[in-house]
């Protein structure tokens, strides 16, 4: 659905502006004496319309190239889901979901030059979530409606791109973990936020967006944000190492003790950090609440807040965007030009990066 | 080959090519009309490539155009996903000024091709400033040899073609 076609340009400076963390006065300051206040509300408004110099001095100032000011629809987001401190101001909030927002667009538009209508289904649309046994299954069955088997997965972003969910790694310094919403025809889109954290952390904020997006909880749950991001932890740890591995892996159902080393190759394997770990292990009653404690304390005092042993050697990139556009270049479908915009890269950069097979 | 009363519309990607190869100098030589637009300049994000460029654009040689139609542009770049709004911007301003595409962008010359515009790339530059003996058969051979590692998009096939045609005409000479 368009959110305007009639003021297109006025529409998509407003959203350009949001995404630069500008008002219209930061805006006409950034600009000189070039365009005043009330002209670029002029423009917002539908009022009037930019000369290319000016269309050329707002791209620069607001960090897009031209183009975008120029698409006449605008993706709608729906059920935006935001996980960030409360504190975080409003302003960044928007500049982050205006971020997103010309992301998928052009990941879009590029599936468009390819006529790919993305199309994704819900394989957990028919569970409601009441508790953490229903979330355990639910996860089990996305693993087995995706075929994903009860191994460790590679890499998270790859394998939700292959499903047609669209993974967006930012890196921002503000305190926000991450965000999902859905795109135009039902398309989900996760967002996380990449800055200082670990590749297990990120694996398991990917999956926690997921949840957000894919999980339909009862009545009586809706209405309480908190158990809500505690059943999405839930899953994402149901669904980054099932039950029967785990059990597996750490040798029975019940134990009294356990060795770091023991923790550290599951953590290599699943890609999935301690912490998770062993609070699942606790979850399940291997370990008893007390033993889960001293862990946790044990983690804290060896290792601080947030750092752990070991690391998962995989990697969390979004590739898929970037293959299609290198693909329609390669097959002559876009100008260098319109790459360099959808990869928002300079010209001269892609320029010497793709090698014509003729 | 080039006439000093046609209008060449140049894009960015042949104005790397051409710094890339050191021909810029001579390619402003051949006393041609040569036109683009602001879009392409903003294009150019480089500030070592703009200082190049702004010294043909100060002495008169390299014409910016701002009499762009922004209706033409927009209605151009909806009904053509493949370019980019600069893309756009040249094909308005060879349409208005009925000038020769000169691009190094095989999407942007097959598009205007489908448009019924000229379009020329650098082979054909190098061509035209041997026939204008602005350079020598010599500098041509050694600029196409190492035109693919300046610009990895560059057409290998004919590339080599030409050099052969240059290095037999070359060898005839000689013989």
């Amino acid at each position: 659905m368009n959110l305007a076609n009639q003021n297109f340009f006025g529409t998509r400076l407003k959203l350009a502006r949001k995404m630069a963390g500008m008002s219209l006065q930061d805006l006409s300051d950034k600009l000189g004496n070039m365009v005043s206040k009330q002209s670029i509300n002029k423009y917002e408004q539908g009022l009037m319309n930019p000369t290319s110099e000016v269309l050329l001095a707002i791209s620069k100032v607001l960090n897009v190239k031209p183009d975008y000011f120029l698409k006449k629809n605008t993706l709608e987001l729906k059920e935006i889901s935001f996980r960030k401190k409360s504190s975080m101001p409003k302003k960044v909030e928007e500049s982050i979901i205006e971020k997103s927002r010309d992301y998928v667009e052009r990941f879009f538009e590029i599936e468009s030059i390819f006529n790919i209508k993305p199309k994704f289904r819900n394989p957990l649309k028919q569970i409601i979530i009441n508790d953490k046994n229903a979330v355990e299954i639910a996860a089990n069955k996305l693993r087995g409606a995706w075929e994903l088997g009860h191994g460790p997965i590679s890499s998270i972003v790859e394998m939700l791109e292959l499903k047609g969910v669209k993974v967006l790694l930012i890196d921002s310094e503000d305190e926000i973990d991450g965000l999902s919403f859905f795109a135009s025809n039902e398309n989900p889109v996760v967002v996380v936020n990449r800055k200082f954290k670990s590749i297990e952390r990120i694996r398991f904020t990917i999956i926690h967006e997921l949840a957000h997006l894919l999980l339909e909880f009862e009545n009586h749950i809706k209405s309480d944000p908190k158990q809500i991001e505690k059943l999405c932890h839930f899953f994402s740890s149901c669904f980054l190492i099932p039950k029967e591995m785990l059990i597996k892996m750490i040798g029975g159902n019940k134990r009294s003790y356990i060795d770091i080393k023991e923790l550290i190759s599951i953590k290599e394997y699943y890609g999935i950090s301690i912490r998770a770990i062993v609070h699942r292990l606790n979850e399940l009653d291997i370990i008893t609440q007390n033993y889960y404690q001293r862990w946790m304390i044990y983690m804290s005092k060896t290792y601080g807040q947030k750092d752990e042993p070991g690391t998962f050697k995989g990697e969390e990139k979004q590739k898929l965007f970037e293959q299609l556009v290198n693909r329609a270049l390669a097959e002559e479908l876009i100008s260098l030009s319109k790459a360099s915009t959808l990869l928002n890269i300079s010209i001269n950069e892609l320029r010497k990066g793709t090698v014509c097979a003729k | 080959m080039l006439n000093e009363r046609e209008i060449l519309i140049n894009d960015s990607c042949i104005l790397f090519d051409l710094i890339d190869l050191n021909l810029i100098e001579a390619f402003f030589k051949s006393d041609c009309n040569v036109y683009t637009t602001q879009m392409v300049i903003a294009e150019i994000a480089d500030d070592a490539q703009l200082s190049v460029i702004s010294k043909y654009i100060s002495s008169g040689r390299l014409n910016i155009d701002s009499e762009d139609s922004f209706e033409t542009i927009q209605s151009l770049f909806d009904k053509l996903p493949g370019l980019s709004y600069t893309d756009c911007s040249v094909l308005e301003l060879a349409i208005r000024k009925k000038g020769v595409i000169i691009s190094s962008d095989k999407g942007l010359r097959n598009e205007s091709k489908r448009r019924n515009l000229t379009a020329r790339g650098i082979l054909w530059i190098i061509e035209t400033l041997l026939k204008k003996e602005i350079i020598t058969t010599e500098i041509a051979l050694e600029k196409l040899k190492i035109l693919p590692e300046i610009n990895q998009r560059a057409p290998f096939k004919e590339i080599t073609l030409l050099i052969n045609k240059l290095e037999n005409i070359d060898k005839k000479t000689i013989d």
